[in-house]
């Protein structure tokens, strides 16, 4: 439920207020330097080269290599590896916690292939039957699957119970 | 809360709230729009513009790292599904300094491609609103 009850119930709607005044905008050539450190940072140790890597920033300007650390180290972008074992040059540097952190939403990678898993077998089950009984345990992304569903008048959710007439309902346009 | 004094959940009668809930078909369920064809992840250093930042999804290889990939398009997905209309601006404002406004512009139109996303106007901008089309987190399969 953690997950489910954050997305819908945290998350007001926008309503812009306008366009912010650009502050701090990074050169092109910046900006580009900042990708390279990253990407030097995030390639698998087994297919990185050195000396390709190092070809590669020394192309750039001495200044832009700076300027690109100093923004990166300010922003806490990268960080320096606390371990001195370094195996190769120009390795020793790592993405923050605040960098994987600021990728972390309500809905993660989990529930979007919860939801695809129950969308894959739902049209396996539609395939069989007209009508399928859900689970109570269903996960979130199984719900976030119904609730895309009903709201695009593809389904309707029914409970015809006859041992309690009271709560029959019925979710969904006809 | 309008509960009668002495009221207590496990003296409910319990056969009240069991019951079964079932999700039926409507004809227009088989009728729903095919997902697009993958189309590839962008990289934006090539040929044409040599200073264009490698995305961060890209390693030095100019291979696509996937649990990167993933985890970004989620990242995306996850706001624009949360916040209708929201724009890439906004987007990579909330998921600084994980993606840049560039990446998050890229991952936009690499949704719409999929058909997972769609946008207000023909061309899509900083400032362009983006909202979830059905079956959004199809987008996925295959990835």
């Amino acid at each position: 439920m953690g997950n489910r009850a954050n997305h819908f119930v945290c998350y007001a709607y926008e309503d812009p207020i306008g366009r912010e005044a650009e502050t701090n905008k990074s050169s092109e050539v910046v900006d580009y330097v900042k990708s390279i450190i990253k990407a030097n940072v995030i390639t698998d140790a087994a297919s990185y080269n050195p000396a390709e890597a190092f070809a590669l920033i020394h192309e750039q300007p001495e200044d832009a290599v700076d300027e690109a650390f100093f923004e990166l180290n300010s922003n806490k972008v990268v960080a320096h590896r606390k371990e001195h074992n370094r195996v190769s040059p120009g390795r020793n540097y790592e993405l923050t916690d605040k960098f994987h952190t600021s990728l972390r939403t309500p809905m993660d990678e989990k529930l979007f292939a919860q939801a695809l898993k129950f969308d894959c077998n739902l049209r396996n089950m539609f395939a069989q039957q007209q009508a399928v009984e859900l689970s109570p345990l269903l996960n979130d992304g199984s719900v976030a699957c119904i609730f895309d569903l009903v709201a695009n008048g593809r389904v309707y959710i029914s409970a015809p119970s006859r041992s309690c007439r009271w709560l029959i309902f019925k979710i969904g346009p006809p | 809360m309008g509960l009668v004094d002495g009221y207590e959940t496990r003296s409910m009668p319990k056969h009240m709230v069991d019951f079964k809930v079932f999700i039926v078909a409507k004809p227009s369920y088989f009728e729903r729009p095919v997902v697009a064809a993958l189309p590839p992840a962008p990289e934006g250093k090539n040929s044409a513009n040599p200073i264009e930042p490698i995305r961060i999804w890209i390693d030095m290889n100019r291979n696509v790292i996937k649990g990167m990939w993933l985890r970004v398009v989620t990242s995306v997905l996850s706001m624009i599904t949360g916040r209708p209309g929201i724009h890439p601006r906004e987007i990579s404002r909330m998921l600084s300094p994980g993606v840049t406004l560039k990446e998050t512009i890229d991952v936009i139109q690499w949704l719409c491609g999929r058909e997972a996303v769609e946008i207000k106007g023909k061309m899509l901008t900083e400032y362009s609103g983006c909202w979830a089309r059905e079956g959004y987190y199809r987008a996925l399969d295959g990835l």
